[in-house]
């Protein structure tokens, strides 16, 4: 199981956000991606996403190219993008399949994991920043993806928070994919680094 | 043990007074204010012969007139064929609306088709039509029917190409991340999102279908509101026109207060500055 990114790169209209970027990811890794506000990490999350096909290079998921929306990859984006108008439960449950009841029973375990058991009868409007955010995470998680793609996601929450997901993530996943900008602003723009992480040990 | 210093102490406490009761009123008793004080002093001075009766009668001879309507059973026939013109004008220039909005809202194709020629029926005056219509399906039910449907339809379609078209992309994304085809996009969450626009565009058509229905019945009609209206001036009864445009009111205000509380329970998740 492995996820390879060979060449990417991404203009828009003539300005290059992007370029010739690769890199590899095995079962178990955690790779970072470090730059700048407008260094174009979000553009190429969106490339080995699929939601962006506009791009040159190829992105490889267990040995296929695949430029579209794959179900072995999730995403959890900068902003939660809960839908409005559902309710937290229903919102855990948008992307699953199945019955009502086993969409929200799936859903109701994920949300208990993220630490909001309660507020499955919540509407987005009900939840704070950092709340909004976890529901999006355990959207994200109750497909079971084989690779997660984060975008930022933890800026809004709170330290033990962040932490208590991150450790939760780390459990769950083989296959690890986020930006990290805030912690490492040193590095320069465009910059690229790959962090290699092998279980819970070398985490810290 | 010492007293927390960083307690509270109650205002109360330092000033000595308990600070005034705010003067609060039931939203429905404030409304009605200044409608009761404009039906008393027009009253008084229908009364006192300043305003003269055959010009504008007071509101109790008004009053009259409605309850004699009503006693002698012809009131609810002209309502009930009023709204008999409205619900189905609504119904069919909503519908039409709502499935070529629909439409051209998320086909750019369909944009680029229909949007020019609806923009340009849009700037007809809505009366130019009449006559037209007229000939076309005569003075009965069909066209009074059709010239509604034309008003409501306008700002039904405005209001759902443009709630489409503002739908958050964000969310679209979200939907493709989770392989939703595009009917399913549509369905779940196009659909829902661009709702609050399409309930303000219905209240809209609404409002318009009230207007358009006095134009449709005053182009030939033997019953109905604005029938009344005519009926009124031909006979030198202003009480009777002043009875039919209270009525047209109170209609108005009933339907649309209906429409706001479907709005207001399909849009129970907004967070929005009414619901302070």
């Amino acid at each position: 199981m492995s996820l390879q990114i060979r060449n990417v790169s991404k203009e828009f209209e003539s300005r290059k956000a992007i370029s010739n970027i690769s890199f590899h990811a095995e079962s178990g890794e955690i790779i970072g991606i470090l730059g700048t506000s407008g260094c174009g990490k979000s553009t190429l999350l969106r490339a080995v996403s699929g939601l962006d096909t506009s791009y040159t290079g190829d992105v490889i998921i267990d040995g296929e190219v695949c430029n579209h929306v794959d179900e072995k990859l999730g995403f959890i984006f900068q902003q939660p993008r809960l839908m409005p108008w559902l309710s937290v439960i229903d919102n855990v449950s948008f992307g699953l399949k199945g019955t009502k009841e086993e969409k929200r029973s799936s859903a109701a375990k994920y949300l208990d994991l993220v630490g909001l058991k309660g507020n499955e009868k919540d509407f987005p409007k009900q939840l704070s920043g950092g709340m909004a955010q976890r529901v999006a995470i355990a959207r994200a998680l109750v497909t079971s993806p084989q690779y997660l793609l984060l975008d930022e996601p933890f800026s809004a929450l709170d330290a033990f928070t962040k932490m208590k997901l991150q450790d939760l993530l780390l459990e769950i996943w083989e296959s690890l994919l986020m930006t990290l900008k805030k912690r490492y602003t040193f590095v320069t723009d465009s910059s690229f680094l790959r962090v290699s992480l092998e279980g819970k040990k070398k985490k810290s | 043990m010492a007293k927390n210093h960083t307690e509270a102490i109650p205002l109360k406490g330092i000033t000595g007074k308990a600070s005034p009761k705010p003067f609060n009123l039931h939203p429905i008793l404030i409304g009605s204010i200044l409608p009761f004080i404009l039906l008393v002093v027009w009253e008084a001075l229908s009364r006192l012969g300043v305003l003269p009766s055959y010009l504008l009668p007071a509101p109790t001879v008004i009053f009259n007139t409605i309850v004699d309507l009503g006693a002698d059973g012809s009131l609810f026939g002209h309502i009930g064929i009023t709204l008999y013109r409205i619900f189905l004008g609504f119904l069919l220039g909503a519908g039409v609306a709502l499935i070529l909005g629909s439409f051209v809202g998320i086909y750019r194709k369909a944009e680029q088709f229909f949007d020019p020629i609806i923009q340009a029926f849009r700037s007809i005056p809505s009366l130019a039509w009449v006559p037209l219509f007229i000939l076309w399906m005569g003075i009965a039910e069909a066209s009074k029917v059709t010239l509604i449907a034309v008003g409501v339809f306008f700002p039904v379609y405005l209001n759902v190409v443009s709630g489409i078209l503002s739908v958050d992309r964000q969310l679209i994304e979200v939907g493709k991340m989770y392989g939703l085809n595009s009917y399913q996009l549509v369905k779940r969450i196009i659909l829902p999102a661009s709702l609050p626009s399409f309930l303000i565009g219905l209240r809209s058509g609404l409002g318009l279908g009230w207007m358009f229905v006095v134009a449709a019945e005053l182009m030939g009609a033997s019953q109905g509101l604005g029938y009344l209206l005519v009926l009124g001036q031909n006979t030198y009864s202003p009480e009777l026109i002043i009875a039919s445009i209270v009525l047209f009111a109170l209609l108005g205000k009933v339907s649309d207060a209906i429409l706001k509380v479907v709005e207001n329970r399909s849009l129970h998740w907004q967070d929005r500055m009414e619901q302070r």
